[in-house]
């Protein structure tokens, strides 16, 4: 009978959420279709030659062009992997920090103020270096990503592990629980909503982050591809390598999104 | 009276928001007996949940002791159980899961056993159908079943208790005093509880301490002579409504 209770008192906003979703995935097609057929038209009033605003149709030609000769495959392999691999590196770098400044105020006060100064050196201007350091090759960006990435993940991180439940510190304490299980039954699961905010942040500025280093110097990447477009006035080119980063900025939301979903879905049960 | 647990002229300062030293406790000594159930009264502010908190071990005085069957007692143990003033539930856990944490934080938590025995409290705080559910699902005084059947799977010694019933509702807060009763008669614990009622107080326990504020010590203490089991018309009765009287002058002549 309790269960049939519990039922109950979940179905409506069950029902409800659901509503809405459907809802959801009916806008967002056609809120494309209104986009593109806006640009279509803006395109033929004004005629604007291909090199200033090219209309959607020729962009999607050149998509098509790039596709076919394995050059968009090429540099958008070539970006994901810097991304991927900045996100990797400037994520467990700030997880662990992270941790350490949470657990340790000593540390803090030492280190705080080289992780603040750091900040303000904006990465366009560390990005040189980097790659004067670190050469033309993927690692420099890699690097430059993983920079961008850190903060955003180091303060949710702290801010994440700091705000866990005194009382319930005092109760993984009264049970006698070992560093470990502290960590992975309390610390870890409590800060996690808060971290997956950071997450979110961290996603997206890691694309900008591996684009400002590929602009920088680079002989591959959507940024290169951007950097070569502007050169020779390819803009429906160049519309192709910004139309991709924005897909892989909304892939790699979307999996953190989904993520969030699986792993908070006691957030969900209210 | 052979003494359970002891706290000899504990002492205990914090430093307050404006860096003097607050004394919470000072010389406050008490000794309960094995299997005796103890109320501690006292108004706001007086150190109730500070000398709870020494009795667990999850703090430790500026001077003084704590000894368990004459042991000194340093650090929290498993046989300790402690419930919370607020449920202090893991949000993230089910019922089941939130009741079976002690188990898997000695190791015992993975095998069937340990599930079986969880699973068997969610029956005994009568949770049976919520097993699965989060605390948010959960009223106050169910979520507080949960705190009161993750204390108990180890099957402490001593039960310490901080206001658990606080936030409940009168008739919740009867039917979890019934319960509380039934388990502390089954399986013979120790209780330490610390409540704000003196009814709820003199229904419960064998004996009743009255704490005074700044510093918090023992102003009084009283036996409560009632038979058991009691029931609870007992509360109306002259005998009864007379210890409350008493106790209450205690605790408002500071
Ligand atoms: N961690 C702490 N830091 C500073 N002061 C505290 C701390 N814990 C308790 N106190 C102070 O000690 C006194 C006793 O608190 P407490 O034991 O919580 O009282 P009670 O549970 O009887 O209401 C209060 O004045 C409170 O402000
Ligand atoms: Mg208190």
């Amino acid at each position: 009978m309790n269960v049939q209770v519990q039922k109950l008192w979940r179905s409506p906003t069950h029902a409800m959420s659901r509503r809405l979703i459907r809802i959801e995935i009916a806008l967002i097609p056609l809120a494309l279709v209104v986009f593109l057929s806006a640009w279509e038209l803006l395109v033929r009033w004004q005629g604007y030659p291909a090199f200033i605003l090219p209309s959607p149709a020729l962009v999607w030609q050149r998509f098509l062009a790039l596709l076919a000769d394995g050059r968009l495959l090429m540099h958008t392999t070539a970006t994901v992997t810097e991304v991927l691999g900045g996100l990797a590196l400037g994520l467990t770098v700030a997880l662990v920090a992270g941790y350490g400044l949470a657990k340790s105020p000593l540390l803090e006060r030492i280190l705080s103020p080289y992780i603040v100064a750091s900040q303000a050196v904006p990465i366009v201007a560390l990005a040189p270096l980097l790659v004067i350091w670190f050469g033309f090759g993927s690692l420099s960006k890699i690097l430059v990503c993983a920079l961008t990435v850190f903060f955003p993940a180091l303060v949710t991180t702290m801010v994440g592990i700091r705000s866990v439940d005194p009382d319930l510190r005092a109760l993984m304490r009264s049970l006698q629980a070992t560093r470990w299980q502290t960590f992975a039954l309390l610390e870890a699961p409590s800060a996690l909503p808060v971290m997956f905010g950071g997450l979110k942040v961290a996603v997206t500025l890691a694309v900008i982050g591996a684009v400002v280093g590929e602009f920088v110097g680079a002989d591959r990447g959507l940024g290169f591809l951007i950097n070569l477009a502007r050169g020779i006035l390819d803009t429906p080119m160049l519309f192709v390598a910004l139309f991709t980063l924005v897909a892989i900025a909304l892939a790699l939301y979307t999996a953190v999104v989904l993520l969030e979903y699986v792993l908070l879905k006691w957030q969900r049960q209210r | 009276m052979t003494a359970f647990l002891e706290a000899i002229n504990l002492r205990k300062t914090f430093l307050d928001p404006t860096r003097s030293t607050l004394l919470a406790l000072d010389g406050l000594s008490l000794l309960v007996a094995e299997g005796e159930f103890l109320a501690i009264v006292g108004p706001s502010g007086c150190g109730k949940s500070t000398l709870l908190r020494l009795l667990a071990g999850l703090e430790r005085p500026i001077s003084g002791q704590v000894r368990l069957r004459g042991q000194p007692l340093t650090a929290p143990r498993r046989e300790i159980g402690f419930v919370f003033q607020r449920a202090n539930l893991m949000p993230w856990r089910t019922v089941l899961d939130n009741i079976a944490l002690p188990l898997i934080v000695s190791r015992s938590g993975q095998t069937r056993q340990a599930q079986a025995k969880a699973r068997e409290w969610v029956t005994l705080v009568g949770l049976e159908g919520f097993a699965h559910a989060y605390p948010a699902q959960l009223s106050g005084g169910m979520q507080q079943r949960v705190a009161l059947a993750r204390a108990l799977i180890h099957e402490p010694t001593l039960l310490l208790l901080d206001e658990p019933f606080g936030a409940l509702d009168a008739l919740t807060r009867e039917r979890m005093n019934s319960e509380l009763l039934n388990i502390w008669d089954r399986r013979r614990v120790t209780v330490v509880m610390v409540t704000h009622s003196i009814s709820e107080a003199l229904f419960l326990a064998d004996r009743v301490l009255v704490m005074a504020p700044r510093p918090g010590r023992v102003r009084a203490e009283f036996a409560v002579p009632l038979a058991r089991p009691r029931d609870r018309a007992l509360i109306t009765e002259p005998e009864f409504v007379q210890l409350v009287r008493a106790v209450r002058a205690e605790i408002s002549d500071v």
